[in-house]
């Protein structure tokens, strides 16, 4: 259907620069999803693309038609609120005809069109009732239904999904990617949830103080995290970060903390050569942190020693807050490993899976 | 691109076009006017003459500071008739609201029927007064003569004329401000009396200690408001009593109006009319930093 | 026990006692309009009034017999009308870009030209009027009433323009609709409370008005108020006619008002009244 090309586009309110420097092309059917700490210019870069804040410099386009400069109506998107902002005086069936009679669509072509979204959207039993009799959800679909029914070239999502109570926000999440597959819209989306960001983006762009972290999907975003702040801000539990020195000793890297010596394995070595006796970040998602329990290995240089601090069983896992002098870590670890608070045991950090970041620019180094 | 520039900068100004026709009849029927008052201040223009209108500075103002008598007993008469009327209409307004701050039969028809004196056309309302007031014929006399009080001239005699007329406006607007109060007095949030109540407090000590000072804000805009009405009462004055008797009621509006349609002394009277204004002005500055604050809470 | 419901039951009866005195106080003038206005000559006058006497229909007959009295109404009713159109027309919009733009320099112009008292305006407008033609016209005595119009409409409406999400008109924006129309058919519809409030409370205003009229109309556009003053000029101390004549004037207005009921309590809630 439609690509978009953002290009140098920044946004100043006064002094204060909301969006700096922002460049990205969207292909078609892409699923984009902006992410980032609210105040980091995210939702200001939609409405800009949306027409609903003027730019400050830079261009945009849209199928290689420049709209940087053009009024909202003109530029044939779509937009679902926060709040949905549906009509209030206009029942369903209205929202939903609403910009195709602006369109000057036949009647009975708008009959049809807001009648098949509506089916889609499973709203088809609401089409007279007016929207403050709807629950949440349903004005949520509401909302989305306006947006399909007039299949624009680009749809925009501003926190949709923020209002509704958590088990909603699930299934719709799941909806909305039903119905994103089903259409193929070039989409962009924009939240401060990461799992929402995991779990819908074909693509995730990571944003920060109005500029862009990183932009990958949600596999190399989490695998590979260009920063620290990247690396806190994906995952749930976030990534256990710890500072510490690299030391050289017989031949070996060692990551040296308080009571904690940790052999750093010969394929991350490469880039931290150079980092010897200097001061690091480590990064060890929960999941790389384990118990020895089921294993005989014993206690070796990769591992340390740690203090129960809680256990929060979650069924098919348990998440196990650490404490080693200091530090505080999180493990993510088999259910059945009996862990209970008080303990001080031995765990392992998968030294092969472990993140290093700079000490002072926090830019990754392996 | 640049044209596109203008047309999006356009599109995107253009609400404010919204605005205009309300500005123009704004500026020329408020601005202009206000300027042309003040200006006409400092004239010796008198109406329906076709010959030339003199500047003469300050003449009008010395003239009415040191020449005119009626003018400073003029500024006495309406501040007696403003600030008695706002009073009477907070003291009353506030006993009745407090009085009616509970819900009994007929809360409704009550309400309807106390709206009258708001919606009904003051001057109509003023001759039916006139009348009632009458001391030959009217029926003020006879109620008082039945309960066994002395009749009074009403409007009929320099010393009860602005009493009267106090009372009339009272009568008018005590509703009003009773409505407003009452509003204010289901508005006020809950808890706090149900803690005093909780900590033992008597329904005197609750009256003081809670509800006077939550109704507060709503008082003290009340008096601003009615202060700055009753500094522009004009139909009431003009009908029952025309200013008399012996200009015993000529408060600044009446004697404004005489002045310049009465007299013809225009430039005299805008004078008079941007001295008036002036004080509006002040009492307005007062009232708006004060909603300021409210507006803050 | 039998001496607390004793209490209560004269509690009560001493509130409805003062309820109907404060009743009767208020309302007493309108009861005594309305039964002077069927009194023939000699009864209408009655200190004290004969209750029993017949009714009569002969002063409302003088009254429309004075000449003018329909023509001054059908004046009176053309202005409010006329008023109340081109204040929508004019301070809707105006309300609605100021809500959205709010300052305080606006607001405290809003507020003075609702206070400036009317005597002041009257000066200059009589000259300026008689200048453009506007003198006894139609036009004139509704811009007189616009300029107090505009600025309690916006004061009054501000409110409720804010009250509607921006979200809802940047939606209409992005389904292509323009300014105007995004005003006309979704920002306008949702204000229709404060709409009917305007227009009951405005009603009010422009059909009681005195001042302007007084002024500003001549012959040809004489207003109802106007026209009750110098009826009883004519008619001193014949209370029957000048009873009817009062009741005439005031009654379309609280027709009207009581139908409204409901947005003029609101508005008087509201404004702290004018």
């Amino acid at each position: 259907m439609s690509q978009v090309k953002i290009d140098k586009v920044c946004k100043k309110f006064g002094d204060f620069e909301a969006v700096k420097n922002f460049s990205l092309e969207i292909q078609d059917g892409e699923f984009i999803v902006l992410v980032g700490p609210s105040g980091c210019g995210k939702t200001t870069l939609l409405r800009m693309v949306a027409g609903l804040e003027t730019v400050t410099s830079g261009e945009i386009f849209i199928d290689e038609a420049q709209i940087t400069h053009m009024p909202p109506k003109k530029r044939d998107i779509a937009m679902v609120f926060q709040n949905y902002a549906l009509y209030p005086h206009m029942n369903v069936y209205k929202n939903l005809a609403f910009a195709l009679k602006l369109r000057k669509m036949p009647k009975p072509e708008i009959k049809e069109t807001v009648k098949k979204t509506a089916d889609l959207l499973g709203i088809g039993d609401f089409l007279n009732r007016f929207p403050n009799q709807l629950s949440g959800g349903q004005k949520q679909r509401v909302a989305l239904g306006r947006a399909i029914v007039r299949q624009p070239k680009v749809f925009l999502f501003d926190e949709p999904l923020s209002n509704l109570d958590a088990k909603l926000r699930g299934s719709m999440r799941a909806e909305i990617l039903d119905i994103h597959q089903r259409l193929n819209n070039t989409s962009i989306y924009v939240t401060h949830d990461q799992l929402e960001a995991m779990t819908m983006g074909t693509r995730i762009i990571i944003m920060k103080d109005g500029a862009i972290q990183q932009n990958g999907t949600p596999q190399e975003i989490y695998n590979n995290p260009v920063n620290k702040f990247v690396a806190g801000f994906i995952g749930s539990p976030a990534m256990n970060v710890m500072s510490c020195t690299i030391k050289e000793e017989t031949g070996n890297l060692m990551a040296v903390n308080k009571g904690m010596n940790l052999t750093i394995p010969a394929e991350k070595t490469t880039g931290l050569t150079s980092y010897i006796d200097q001061d690091v970040y480590l990064g060890l998602r929960p999941e790389h942190i384990s118990d020895l329990a089921g294993n005989a290995t014993k206690a070796d240089n990769s591992t340390f020693k740690a203090f129960v601090r809680l256990v929060e069983p979650l069924g098919s896992e348990q998440l196990i807050h650490l404490e080693a002098e200091d530090q505080r870590f999180i493990a993510r670890i088999d259910p059945r490993s009996h862990i209970t608070y008080g303990e001080t045991l031995d765990f392992q950090a998968q030294m092969a899976s472990a993140t290093f970041f700079d000490g002072k620019t926090e830019e990754r180094i392996v | 691109m640049l044209s596109q520039r203008i047309l999006d900068y356009t599109d995107r100004q253009i609400r404010w076009l919204f605005s205009a026709p309300a500005l123009l009849v704004m500026l020329g029927l408020f601005a202009y006017p206000m300027f042309r008052l003040i200006w006409t201040g400092f004239t010796d223009e008198v109406l329906s003459s076709e010959g030339k209108i003199e500047f003469i500075g300050v003449a009008n103002y010395v003239r009415a500071f040191s020449e005119d008598p009626h003018f400073l007993r003029s500024i006495w008469l309406t501040l007696y008739f403003a600030v008695g009327s706002t009073l009477g209409q907070l003291t009353l307004g506030l006993g009745l609201a407090l009085f009616l701050n509970r819900q009994f039969k007929g809360e409704a028809t009550f309400r309807m029927l106390l709206m009258f004196p708001i919606i009904a056309t003051p001057v109509a309302m003023s001759l039916v007064w006139s009348m009632l007031m009458n001391p030959m014929m009217g029926h003020l006399n006879y109620y008082l003569s039945l309960l066994g009080l002395p009749g009074s001239l009403w409007a009929a005699d320099t010393s009860t004329v602005l009493p009267s007329l106090i009372m009339i406006e009272l009568w008018h607007w005590v509703p009003m401000t009773m409505l407003v109060l009452l509003a204010g007095l289901k508005s006020l949030p809950k808890e706090p009396f149900e803690a005093a109540t909780v900590d033992g407090a008597s329904r005197f000590q609750m009256f003081v200690n809670i509800t006077l000072p939550l109704l507060q804000p709503y008082v003290f805009l009340l008096l601003l408001l009615r202060l700055v009405h009753g500094l522009k009462v004009f139909d009431k004055i003009f009908v029952i009593s025309g200013g008399g008797p012996n200009r015993a009621s000529e408060t600044l509006n009446i004697m404004i109006y005489e002045q310049a349609f009465g007299a013809t002394n225009f430039g005299y009277a805008s004078a008079l009319g941007s001295f008036l204004l002036l004080i509006i002005l002040l009492i307005s500055i007062g009232l708006f930093r004060f909603r300021q604050r409210k507006w803050s809470y | 026990m039998m001496a607390d419901q004793t209490i209560q039951k004269i509690n009560r009866l001493l509130f409805y006692a003062i309820l109907i005195f404060i009743v009767t106080v208020f309302f007493f003038p309108f009861m005594w309009v309305a039964f002077t206005a069927f009194q023939d000559a000699v009864n209408a006058g009655a200190v004290p009034p004969d209750l029993l006497a017949p009714p009569t229909l002969d002063n409302f007959r003088q009254v429309f017999e004075e000449g003018g009295f329909i023509s001054c109404m059908i004046n009176s009713t053309i202005v409010v009308a006329l008023t109340l159109t081109a204040n929508l027309i004019v301070s809707l919009p105006a309300a609605y870009v100021i809500a959205r733009n709010r300052q305080n320099w606006m607001m405290f112009l809003i507020l003075f030209m609702q206070m400036a008292p009317w005597i002041t305006l009257l000066l200059p407008w009589y000259i300026i009027f008689k200048k453009l033609g506007l003198y006894d016209t139609y036009i004139g005595l509704v811009l007189s009433n616009l300029t107090f119009m505009i600025p309690f409409t916006i004061w009054l409406m501000l409110g409720f323009f804010e009250d509607v999400p921006v979200e809802v008109e940047e939606a209409a924006w992005l389904d292509g609709c323009s300014h105007l129309g995004t005003f006309v058919r979704i920002v306008v519809p949702l204000v229709k409370g404060g709409i009917i409030t305007i227009t009951t409370l405005g009603f009010m205003f422009c059909w009681n008005i005195f001042l302007f009229p007084l002024v500003l109309s001549g012959y040809g556009t004489k207003t109802l108020p106007v026209f009750v003053y110098g009826f009883m000029d004519d008619n001193q101390l014949d209370f029957g006619p000048l009873a009817a004549a009062s009741l005439l004037t005031m009654l379309p207005v609280i027709i009207f008002v009581l139908i409204n009921q409901k947005y003029f309590r609101q508005g008087i809630a509201f404004g702290g009244g004018k």
